[in-house]
């Protein structure tokens, strides 16, 4: 046997190791099991209708919409071969033809978010699709295709960044993506290591975020109470100008 | 060779991609310089470039309602309507139908295009806007009864929205001021409201702009690759 140089490899403690591979590739307990994602996975005999809002492609929502369409269409390809999306402009309508996970049916209807709306809403009573999903920028409108994909029996996920639409869409759908959690969504339906990364970043940025808010906060309080002789002053002060309020 | 084409376009479109972005990111954080001006003339370029998608729309559009018209599903005559009032509202836009001569704008009151926007357009809009209103008021009614406990806690909410911005200092039973009590515990009610919505609202309004830069940096750098 020849003398062969083998370097010596210092074997991982095996808890560490596996820690460490679950920290790698899962998402936040929290948002692991989200019920919309849930339901976005999940097999399904029939088809779906994706409403990527009534906004344009230059609508960060439109742009999270259809990279979530995306990263479902890559997970679940059998179950979204026969799936159709209503575009709210033109540009939507390309964009959606040419994603990678192809879709086929991406039509037209109108710009105008009320013409858009009623045909999404003739298109679900029309079409009875299985699931409607409903995720993007929307206004009022909304209301109408979630009152006709109730009226058809489709499971309903919804989901918007806008705060004036979002407790409609939590009344009206069977699970709804709020706020942040629509742009987290792709991450979450792709669970490939990058977009894990991704996530990680967002609470990251987000505890950044919050540590300078509180950060500036206290330092803004401990300016005000240095202009005042004692602690007592200070928090007499404030209970008088809390009375002035009220 | 297709695919050395499409790996070609590809590319050209990841490049300026990631040039309009550059350029779009820079004139916005650099305000009134020479890179904010590329910037306004790149979104005349995107508006021009929008428009022409808008031929792809139409052609979509057409085609679905002339396949409806042509198998008479249900529902084919709205379709003709629809079809009849495009190609109606294109000819006249495009042909400046009505107008004395071609330097008269689209919106000279003698062009066909301005009269069908005042005549048809805009009553038949503010007619949908009417009836959507109702269609908005049987839909919450229809969600409100389907998810009905979670319409507890707005119901709630708006109740004590409600009677803290209500004025109600009349005398009732002849007694002044008998509403008093339940007026300043609503207003309680809703600053506290106010105070937990300020502080949601802001979490909510953090996350999503963490969102909004994540999302249109991935677009940018041609991570999420949509098209």
């Amino acid at each position: 046997m020849k003398n062969a140089i083998v370097a010596p490899t210092v074997p991982e403690a095996p808890m560490l190791a596996a820690r460490r591979a679950a920290r790698r590739s899962a998402p936040a307990p929290a948002l692991r099991d989200h019920p919309a994602v849930a339901a976005l996975l999940s097999p399904r005999p029939h088809s779906a209708l994706w409403v990527p809002g009534s906004r344009d492609l230059d609508d960060p929502q439109t742009l999270a919409a259809l990279s979530l369409a995306v990263s479902a269409a890559r997970r679940r390809p059998d179950a979204s071969r026969a799936d159709s999306l209503l575009a709210p402009h033109p540009l939507v309508m390309l964009a959606a033809r040419g994603l990678p996970a192809a879709r086929a049916d991406a039509a037209f209807c109108s710009s105008d978010p009320w013409g858009f709306a009623a045909a999404a809403a003739r298109r679900v009573r029309d079409e009875r699709p299985a699931l409607c999903i409903a995720v993007g920028g929307f206004g009022a409108e909304a209301l109408l295709v979630a009152d006709a994909a109730g009226a058809a029996r489709a499971s309903l996920v919804c989901g918007t960044a806008d705060l004036a639409q979002a407790p409609a869409f939590i009344l009206a759908s069977d699970a709804a993506l709020v706020g942040e959690e629509i742009y987290a969504a792709p991450a979450l339906a792709a669970m490939e290591p990058r977009a894990t990364a991704w996530l990680r970043g967002h609470d990251a940025l987000r505890a950044l975020a919050i540590a300078t808010i509180a950060i500036a906060g206290l330092a803004d309080v401990l300016a005000a109470l240095a202009r005042f002789p004692s602690l007592g002053a200070f928090l007499g002060k404030l209970a008088a100008l809390l009375r002035s309020d009220s | 060779m297709r695919h050395r084409t499409e790996a070609a376009v590809s590319t050209a479109a990841a490049i300026v991609t990631v040039a309009v972005g550059a350029v779009l990111v820079t004139g916005g954080l650099c305000p009134g310089g020479g890179v904010a001006h590329a910037g306004g003339t790149l979104s005349v370029w995107f508006d021009l470039l929008a428009a022409f998608a808008f031929i792809a729309g139409g052609q979509s559009l057409v085609e679905r309602h002339m396949r409806k018209i042509d198998a008479r599903d249900e529902g084919w005559r709205f379709s003709a309507v629809t079809v009849g009032a495009f190609w109606t509202t294109l000819c006249a836009g495009a042909f400046k139908l009505g107008a004395p001569s071609w330097e008269t704008p689209l919106t000279d009151p003698q062009t066909w295009f301005r009269r069908l926007t005042d005549t048809v357009y805009a009553p038949v809009q503010a007619a949908l806007a009417m009836l959507a209103a109702f269609a908005l008021v049987f839909a919450l009614h229809g969600a409100a009864r389907r998810r009905a406990r979670a319409l507890g806690p707005m119901l709630a909410c708006a109740a004590c929205v409600l009677a803290a911005s209500t004025p109600i200092d009349l005398p009732i039973a002849g007694r002044e001021g008998a509403l008093a009590p339940a007026c300043a515990l609503a207003g309680a009610a809703y600053d506290a409201l106010a105070a937990v919505g300020a502080g949601a609202q802001r979490a909510l309004i953090i996350g999503i702009a963490i969102g909004v830069v994540s999302v249109s940096l991935r677009v940018l750098l041609r991570l999420e690759k949509l098209s």
